[in-house]
């Protein structure tokens, strides 16, 4: 099957320091969900930020939707984060804008009129049980509302990607689940997510093959939905 | 605080562009003047009769030279109303005559060839090529006028780098959102609009401050000073000129903002990448 992500022999560093990845090669299908798993500093976070383009300096070849992110000219890097959605665990929302701008800005981002991406906005937001709270700014809402909002903004351009940056490090037990229902309802609609987290009681209670990182390498652990193959492109 | 600033921006170069319509209307006038006539001052003398002799025969001669077009006795009256009641005390009225001869454009004159004709057969009289203030004043006149036109281009080099420092400035301020906005897919030039949305505001509020200022000045200046005596001749005050750099200043200064703003950012961002 066509892969969605892929990485061939991709190493990076920091400057002089020492490499967070080394040689990482691995591919993922569309339509699969992954958790990226590691110790804090493991590379969890740079692993995400090389798939959305987020670093210039890397070796090897990454490719998602199969381009090429080296030859990726500065201009069609905006047209391609447009293609994936990104969830930061300190949720990153825009503080002057109202939940509802927040969350309709990649529609405008996009070229939409104003009318229709409130409209769009506003029906995203009763999906994720946001619903009342259009006016409010970011500021005022609870954490896990917060990361609702940027759930629905990250979902807003239909992405065929999701990449989350510890979307539950900020949340509860209790909204930590929820999300992780609302994330394998995504999934379900056909959008590939790969999740960084360390909680392992949630990678148990909702079982997806897991890449795990230590010391610059990877490793999957495959489970029964697992189309995702390491070291073998 | 950049709001202020632009609206006295706005207002100094409606002020430079107003003065220098004014300047140019004057200056054409002048220019025709000196151009296309001379003057010529016949002496006084103590029989009025004789004076009145005297110049009949000049104006006879004059008329006689080929592509002269207008013989006009300059009166005393008219004389202090131009020009004299700036160079002589209004007290002392000048006692010579003065003659103003105009000529056709078309024709080619040679004032030289003319003036050493008439002298031969008026030796007493005293001829200009204008006159002498005028020349003066044309002079000062052009010099204030490419002085405010270099004052005004300033003043527009000015509220760029104002408009440039405050911009990016705010690209720094702003530094996390536009982090944000390029995570999510913003193109820089999504980015450069909402700093020129910004920027038009400002223009707005500066351009509509800039503006009220200039038309009030406008407006004290003609209620208290005479402008009738700087129409001169068959010119006319330029109140739809000055009315019209009043409106379009605050547009002019709104575009110069405008682009200024987006070279600012895109400039800025492409760096950053």
């Amino acid at each position: 099957m066509h892969s969605i992500v892929q990485f061939e022999r991709v190493s990076l560093k920091y400057d002089q320091g020492p490499s967070v990845l080394e040689d990482v090669s691995f591919k993922l299908s569309p339509g699969t969900f992954h958790y990226l798993t590691g110790a804090s500093g493991a590379g969890k976070s740079s692993l995400l930020k090389l798939i959305y383009k987020g670093f210039k300096e890397y070796r090897g070849t990454i490719q998602v939707f199969g381009n090429d992110l080296r030859y990726m000219k500065n201009q069609a890097v905006s047209l391609y984060r447009q293609k994936i959605g990104i969830i930061f665990q300190d949720f990153l929302l825009l503080e002057h804008l109202t939940t509802l701008d927040n969350i309709a800005l990649p529609l405008r981002l996009r070229g939409d009129g104003w009318l229709h991406s409130q409209k769009k906005a506003r029906q995203m937001m009763e999906w994720i049980g946001l619903g009342g709270f259009e006016e409010a700014m970011p500021s005022t809402l609870s954490g896990g509302q917060k990361q609702r909002a940027v759930i629905a903004r990250s979902v807003m351009n239909k992405p065929k990607l999701l990449l989350a940056d510890e979307p539950t490090g900020n949340l509860d037990d209790e909204n930590a689940a929820k999300l992780l229902y609302l994330f394998e309802e995504l999934n379900r609609g056909g959008i590939t997510i790969i999740m960084a987290t360390h909680n392992k009681d949630l990678t148990t209670e909702f079982p997806h093959p897991i890449i795990r990182l230590a010391e610059g390498q990877i490793s999957i652990h495959p489970s029964f939905r697992c189309e995702s193959s390491v070291n073998n492109v | 605080m950049v709001f202020g600033t632009l609206g006295l921006m706005v207002f100094l170069i409606t002020l430079c562009l107003s003065g220098t319509i004014l300047l140019e209307r004057f200056l054409k006038t002048w220019r025709h003047e000196t151009i296309q006539g001379f003057t010529a001052t016949l002496p006084s003398t103590s029989d009025p009769q004789e004076q009145f002799l005297q110049q009949m025969e000049f104006m006879k001669f004059l008329k006689k030279i080929p592509g002269v077009l207008h013989i006009e006795i300059i009166t005393r009256e008219k004389r202090t109303s131009i020009f004299d009641q700036w160079t002589y005390s209004t007290s002392k009225p000048p006692s010579s005559q003065a003659i103003e001869a105009t000529f056709c454009n078309r024709v080619k004159i040679s004032f030289s060839q003319i003036f050493s004709t008439l002298e031969t057969n008026f030796p007493t009289i005293h001829l200009e090529v204008g006159r002498k203030s005028k020349e003066t004043f044309l002079k000062i006149a052009q010099a204030a006028q490419f002085s405010i036109m270099i004052l005004a281009g300033l003043i527009g080099i000015a509220a760029i780098f104002t408009i440039a420092f405050t911009t990016h400035a705010g690209l720094i301020i702003h530094d996390q959102v536009i982090e944000i906005l390029r995570l999510i897919g913003a193109e820089d030039r999504f980015i450069a609009k909402q700093f020129q949305r910004y920027a038009l505001n400002l223009a707005v509020k500066g351009g509509l401050l800039g503006c009220s200022l200039s038309a009030l000045l406008y407006f004290l200046l003609l209620s208290t000073f005479d402008f009738s005596l700087l129409s001169l001749s068959s010119r006319t005050f330029p109140y739809v000129e000055i009315w019209g750099i009043i409106a379009f200043s605050p547009i002019l200064v709104a575009i110069i903002i405008m682009i200024s703003t987006r070279i600012t950012v895109m400039l800025s961002l492409s760096q950053e990448t």
